[in-house]
């Protein structure tokens, strides 16, 4: 039973050494209460996703659905080779575990393109919301269908759900994911044009400073910045044709892939001027060290 | 006259001596003034006053410490021993150093990015998947 201790008795505790034996065991519990809360506390941190992360949460997502996949195309085998009330239980229990897996697959995926695209400094505002809008409508619908298939769904019941899924893959998110992979090779070449883009508007500054100081002329640049220049305009219109071209896949049979392809080409044949960039540009660079 | 009898037994009141504490806080209590103690003692007696005493001041401290820990750093301004220079054969050139250098530099890197552009994306290409599952 529990009595409230006088003073006195108190006293005679903290001098008889039990009392000090209370307070270090107060003080002692408050210390490892509070290294706890801190080790815990380090631990949850801010986790950023990267598009490096996402990838491989993608990868191991792969992993997963292919084991299910497996698993599935076995307990059907076992059913179709002996058909009996258990086997055909076990092979709907892997086909519904399979079609989840599957739809899963799909989220992580899309998130690891959106979080690519995210990353892609070349890409404004506009575009990058673009595209965020068509993946988190695919996102969604993925995320509320593996939902659809229940413990207690009918193999025919499996089958109907999956179809829903099949139609969306082939009628919507096949062209979401072709604009997506898209989007991150015209932010890639976007971005390293604007890069080259600063430089140069450096090396004009340079240039124009010796001119000013008399250390060079202008004759042999005004060419070479021209040729630069329209080097840079064939980029910026690779890229405004690429993007007219991606369009035009929401307006094709998904089979077909034309807009997919041709925009595809256009980028490609954006590398060569941007590596042709990239050599002027070194040109000009090595030209002025060589003439200061 | 009954003689008293020797009991052995000391008349003088008998004075039991607080059994002293053996450890390091025990023989720092011993030494705090009577006072003080009775203080201690009352607000140690008091569990409503105490816990919300020691519970405030705690909440203070783990505040501070997790300023500390997890706070904005800001440098600390205090005298430190400059890194011994570091010798290389062919020295790079720094952010601070001549533009065209730098340039020459970054121009370099966007080369092997420029050369390293995969526009179909191969490694983020969709996964194969076979719809084909009724049977």
């Amino acid at each position: 039973m529990e009595t409230r201790l006088s003073a006195k008795q108190l006293l005679h505790q903290f001098d008889s050494g039990r009392g000090l034996t209370n307070m270090k065991k107060t003080a002692l519990t408050s210390f490892i209460f509070t290294l706890t809360f801190l080790f815990f506390a380090s631990k949850v941190s801010a986790q950023t996703l990267t598009s490096d992360r996402a990838y491989s949460d993608y990868q191991f997502n792969l992993t997963v659905y292919e084991q299910a996949f497996s698993d599935y195309e076995n307990a059907k085998n076992a059913y179709l080779a002996n058909q009996t009330l258990e086997l055909k239980d076990v092979a709907r229990q892997k086909t519904k575990i399979m079609l989840v897996d599957r739809d899963q697959l799909m989220v992580v995926y899309l998130t690891a393109l959106r979080t690519k695209i995210s990353e892609q400094p070349g890409l404004n505002g506009d575009d990058k919301n673009n595209i965020f809008g068509k993946i988190d409508a695919e996102v969604t619908f993925y995320s509320n269908h593996k939902n659809s298939y229940t413990d207690n769904s009918s193999l025919d019941d499996l089958f109907a759900t999956s179809s829903q899924s099949e139609n969306q893959y082939k009628g919507t998110t096949i062209l979401v994911v072709d604009e997506s992979l898209f989007d991150i090779s015209l932010g890639e070449e976007e971005g390293l044009r604007l890069e080259h883009e600063k430089i140069f508007a450096t090396l004009k500054t340079v240039i124009d400073a010796g001119v000013a100081a008399g250390k060079l002329t202008l004759s042999p640049f005004n060419n070479w910045l021209s040729e630069i220049s329209t080097v840079d305009a064939a980029l910026v219109q690779n890229e405004s044709t690429a993007k007219t071209q991606i369009a035009q896949i929401y307006a094709q049979d998904f089979t077909t892939g034309g807009g997919y392809q041709n925009a595809l080409e256009t980028l490609t044949s954006s590398i060569k001027p941007l590596s042709q960039f990239n050599e002027f540009l070194s040109e000009v660079t090595n030209y002025l060290k060589n003439h200061q | 006259m009954n003689e008293p009898i020797n009991t052995g037994i000391s008349k003088e009141p008998v004075t039991l001596a607080p059994p002293v504490p053996s450890n390091f806080l025990g023989k720092i209590w011993n030494r705090i003034p009577q006072r003080i103690k009775d203080v201690l003692i009352k607000f140690y007696a008091n569990k409503k006053i105490f816990w919300l005493v020691v519970g405030s001041v705690g909440l203070i401290l783990f505040t501070l410490i997790m300023g500390l820990v997890f706070g904005i750093k800001t440098p600390l301004l205090a005298p430190k021993n400059s890194p011994s220079p570091l010798v290389q054969s062919t020295p790079e050139a720094s952010p601070s150093g001549d533009i065209l250098t730098v340039t020459a530099g970054r121009l370099r890197e966007l080369k092997l990015e420029i050369n390293s552009i995969d526009v179909a994306q191969s490694r983020l290409k969709p996964p194969v998947i076979n719809y084909d599952i009724k049977f």
